[in-house]
């Protein structure tokens, strides 16, 4: 799973960080070895919406020299992708925030009004309220609390996924897997907690990276739900 | 006696003109001798009866494969609206029209050719109309849109794509995963597809074609663009996304970010490219049963001339003998 991959590839990192140091300082000073050209056709046509208008009729025009004429040129995502709208400077906060919770198999909050969320982010845990500046952050398997008025909070445990703030006071949290908090089991979670532990001293003397993020990926799912079994307690 | 049973088979063939092409196609299969005519006839009878009870179980498949189709679109359909295009949504709202469009290649002459990763959604099962042709003849015009100018990788979900390209563009071919969505599609599902993204890291952009829903009648092909992590990075984040990450590891966030969208927006993709695939077989089924009802009918009013003719012939035949016995006599 790329959650795995991510934490894998967190913990590789950590272990060579003489390679990662140099591979940023690399991306810094040379451009990452990318394109140059590339790079700055990226920047400039960002900056400028026409451009990339402009790129998108070069591409179909090359596009309609080789294709058979009974076939329809492709769309492009941003013909219905709803643009971003950022809130004039002056316009006022709004009350509530809109929050959207969507799992890959259900959907807990749909446009929600809600007051608060507080979000486990891989940096720390930071409070989204209206107003809120702009944020792309990675989850950590945690809990996820919903504020909604002021006496009601819902608290969710996440594995992992990615939570967006907007300019238009909008969240959108994206998780891979979430549940309650009340569903944890405490003895399973105990067990599983033990289970790992022995799984990652075994790896890391074994010598195996993959085995040994995999334990690590374990201990750090089932110690946050022991944390928030014991938070809720 | 020769001379009468000429003139009875010129009276036979003018009353049977209208079955003259097919009776014609056959008359060429045996010599033009009356004993012969009779069993051909009777083979030509049995031919088309043969075609009649083809054609009725082709009718009876095709009236199955519709129903089916039928019966799982509700469903498939609830899980687009529901579940795929909110996911879609919220994951492409990060790229929210922010410039993803198409790169022109600038008058410099690149040091290396753009390389670009192509992630084609199809599916496994065929039958289903423009779905899967649609996607093959879009992916090939892109291919050769750009043939000597750029790199392709080629990740295929899907066995349809996959036997539709990798004839013609074998050397860009990389990974086909299959038998996705078999059972109910989960999210794990689509992680050999991801793995690509780890395998392949030279791309400078990655573009997911899939079938888009329309309507029950309709769909398109969407293009989805997404850049490289690698260049996400530094003065490109802030002019291009105008979020704020922490004090996260940039290099690591941005892998991460575009994993997560990558496989989110394929997921959501597949969910949409089955709803899509049910109404084309449905939409297609549903015509290809109509078409056999009507060569069966076809088919049946030309067995009952046949068959008339033939005993037509056989009367005159036997008309005319008696006639010249009489004479005879």
């Amino acid at each position: 799973m790329w959650a795995l991959r991510a934490v894998a590839s967190q913990l590789t990192r950590a272990q060579s960080t003489g390679v990662a140091a140099t591979y940023l300082r690399n991306v810094r000073t040379l451009g990452g070895g990318m394109n140059p050209f590339l790079r700055r056709n990226y920047s400039d046509e960002a900056k400028d919406a026409s451009a990339s208008e402009a790129s998108k009729e070069a591409f179909l025009k090359k596009w309609a020299e080789v294709a058979p004429s009974t076939l329809d040129p492709p769309s492009f995502a941003s013909e219905f992708a709803a643009k971003s709208e950022k809130p004039a400077d002056g316009a006022p906060v709004p009350s509530k925030l809109t929050f959207n919770f969507y799992l890959p198999h259900e959907k807990p909050y749909s446009a929600a009004e809600v007051d608060m969320v507080l979000v486990p982010a891989v940096t720390g845990d930071f409070g989204v309220m209206p107003g809120h500046v702009p944020t792309a952050a990675q989850l950590r398997p945690g809990v996820l609390t919903v504020q909604e008025d002021e006496g009601t909070s819902k608290k969710f445990f996440v594995s992992s996924g990615f939570a967006f703030v907007h300019a238009d006071s909008t969240a959108d949290v994206c998780a891979v897997e979430a549940f309650p908090v009340e569903d944890l089991d405490a003895a399973t979670v105990e067990a599983g907690l033990a289970d790992y532990t022995a799984k990652l001293a075994s790896a890391t003397s074994g010598g195996d990276d993959y085995e040994a993020a995999a334990a690590q990926i374990g201990v750090e799912v089932y110690s946050a739900m022991n944390a928030a079994i014991t938070d809720s307690k | 006696f020769f001379w009468t049973s000429m003139f009875a088979r010129s009276l036979c063939r003018s009353t049977f003109r209208v079955s003259q092409a097919s009776a014609l196609r056959y008359e060429r299969a045996a010599p033009l001798i009356p004993q012969y005519q009779q069993q051909r006839n009777a083979t030509s009878l049995k031919e088309l009866k043969n075609r009649m009870n083809t054609i009725k179980t082709i009718q009876k498949i095709t009236s199955s494969m519709n129903k089916l189709a039928t019966s799982r679109l509700k469903a498939a359909r609830e899980r687009n609206e529901d579940l795929a295009q909110p996911f879609l949504e919220i994951n492409m709202a990060f790229l929210k029209g922010n410039g993803m469009e198409e790169i022109v290649v600038g008058d410099e002459v690149p040091k290396t050719k753009p390389k670009e990763l192509v992630i084609v959604v199809s599916t496994d099962r065929g039958m289903c109309g423009a779905t899967n042709s649609g996607i093959i003849r879009n992916v090939k015009s892109l291919l050769l849109a750009n043939r000597g100018e750029s790199e392709y990788y080629l990740a295929i979900a899907g066995s349809k794509a996959a036997s539709g390209l990798k004839r013609d563009f074998i050397k860009y071919y990389h990974t086909n995963v299959q038998e996705l969505g078999k059972k109910k599609l989960s999210f794990v599902d689509v992680e050999p597809l991801i793995t690509v993204l780890s395998e392949v890291t030279d791309y400078d952009r990655l573009r997911i074609v899939a079938n888009q829903w329309e309507s029950v009648v309709a769909s398109r092909i969407v293009h989805r663009l997404l850049p490289n992590p690698k260049n996400m990075i530094d003065e490109m984040k802030e002019s291009y996304y105008g979020y704020e990450y922490d004090n996260t590891e940039e290099a690591e966030l941005f892998q991460n970010l575009q994993e997560h969208l990558t496989a989110c927006i394929i997921y959501g993709c597949i969910i949409e490219n089955q709803a899509v695939e049910l109404a084309a077989r449905m939409n297609s089924m549903d015509n290809a049963t109509n078409n056999a009802g009507d060569m069966h009918n076809n088919l049946s009013l030309l067995y009952n001339r046949t068959r008339q003719a033939g005993i037509t012939t056989e009367l005159s035949e036997i008309i005319a003998g008696a006639a010249s016995v009489q004479e005879q006599d």
